[in-house]
């Protein structure tokens, strides 16, 4: 764990919260901790405040989900990320929860960035895919052109060719904390 | 087309309440397609009405409900009945049914669910190639919605969580994206990908009458 710079954490339940920080004060400050989809599971931001709490220097990247939610919330949260102290945003669509729910219909990220920039939020902005089709990586294009920076890729398979401008991070195996890899 | 679904019998009698006596009209335009307000589909009601003791006084077959010139032409020729009627029951879509009602001025009870714009495989089996969004990126996309074709209705490349072509929220669906790159790089116009395309007007947002398009 300590080679790692940054780790994942999963979805956390209320039951979880405990464990997942006992585990967190475990690592040195400068291993970053980015959390993951919340759906389900505690508010990111809720958490967020908790880690940083418990653990101030952290680095702390939350993720902003654009399913099923306006602009209204989507910017409201970053800038609540931003208040908090967060380092970053990761950026995701969501995975479909409920089918009701699962329709991105107001800022997908690669708008939601730019509205970000706009309203002067300025915190650095994670994405993430598998970049193994050309599409995919076009994506990843379209996303560094408009200002992130880091892109998670899933664990597992060959590491994708780089994207000029984006630093890529790779999962590890799973568990409460998922080591990331930074590429070099 | 506007593909619309029969409402269940319980629902319509129960909104015919006592109301004795009806006109039935259909459309004979989409509803005629989907078999749900046709000519056939506006007898079967009627005789359907009739078993339950209501009186059907005229069975109409409107070739374009939608159309409110048409149809103040049409509901003319059933004058009489219409004084007469107690109301109407449109086999129609929710916007044919509206048209009707504000035409005739009396209890009109909707027949049919409208559910999307479709085309037409074959009947009973339609695409939903067109969700309305007022905001058509298809000259961007090589003639593929991506609106409807995604799940998540994104308009900006695939999620994060597309799996090398295989679409994460709808098994067995290909991603709509890897299909527009495909026709893209076919077009040679690839370079339309990288375009980040503004949101679409909210795609439910309630568009009132009088909208124009020009
Ligand atoms: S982009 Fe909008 S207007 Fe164009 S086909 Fe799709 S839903 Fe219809
Ligand atoms: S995999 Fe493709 S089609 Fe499926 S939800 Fe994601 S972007 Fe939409």
């Amino acid at each position: 764990m300590s080679a790692a710079s940054w780790v994942l954490v999963g979805r956390v339940g209320p039951e979880a919260v405990d464990r997942v920080c006992a585990r967190l004060r475990e690592l040195t400050p400068e291993v970053g901790v980015v959390l993951g989809d919340p759906a389900d599971g505690v508010h990111a931001l809720a958490l967020a405040g908790r880690v940083l709490s418990e653990t101030p220097d952290r680095p702390v990247v939350v993720p902003l989900v654009c399913r099923d939610r306006n602009r209204t919330a989507l910017v409201a949260e970053a800038r609540g990320a931003e208040a908090l102290g967060c380092r970053g945003l990761w950026l995701l669509t969501g995975s479909p929860g409920p089918a009701e729910a699962a329709a991105v219909y107001e800022l997908d990220p690669a708008v939601l960035a730019g509205v970000l920039g706009q309203a002067g939020v300025g915190l650095e902005l994670w994405a993430s895919g598998r970049l193994t089709t050309p599409a995919e990586r076009a994506r990843a294009g379209v996303l560094t052109g408009v200002g992130v920076s880091r892109w998670i890729v899933p664990a597992g398979g060959e590491p994708p060719e780089p994207i000029p401008g984006l630093s890529l991070v790779r999962q590890g195996p799973g568990g409460d904390l998922v080591p990331l890899e930074v590429s070099p | 087309m506007v593909v619309t679904t029969p409402k269940p019998w319980d629902e319509i009698r129960f909104a015919l309440g006592d109301g004795k006596r009806w006109i039935v009209m259909g459309c004979a335009d989409c509803a005629a397609v989907c078999q749900t307000g046709g000519s056939s589909q506006v007898d079967e009601l009627a005789e359907r009405m009739e078993d339950e003791g209501l009186e059907v006084l005229a069975r109409v077959d409107l070739p374009s409900p939608c159309d409110r010139r048409l149809t103040r032409r049409d509901l003319k020729r059933v004058v009489r009945e219409l004084e007469a009627a107690d109301g109407v029951v449109c086999l129609t879509c929710g916007g044919g049914a509206q048209a009707v009602a504000e035409l005739v001025g009396k209890p009109v009870v909707a027949g049919l669910d409208a559910h999307f714009v479709g085309t037409v495989e074959r009947v009973g089996v339609f695409h939903e190639q067109c969700a309305l969004c007022g905001a058509c990126v298809l000259n961007a996309t090589g003639g593929i919605c991506p609106v409807t074709g995604c799940p998540k209705g994104l308009r900006n490349g695939p999620c994060e969580e597309a799996n090398a072509g295989a679409c994460e929220a709808e098994p067995g669906l290909e991603c709509v994206w890897e299909r527009i790159w495909e026709r893209l790089e076919t077009l040679g116009r690839i370079g339309a990908f990288g375009t980040v395309r503004p949101p679409a007007p909210p795609v439910r947002r309630p568009r009132s009458t009088g909208r124009r398009t020009r």
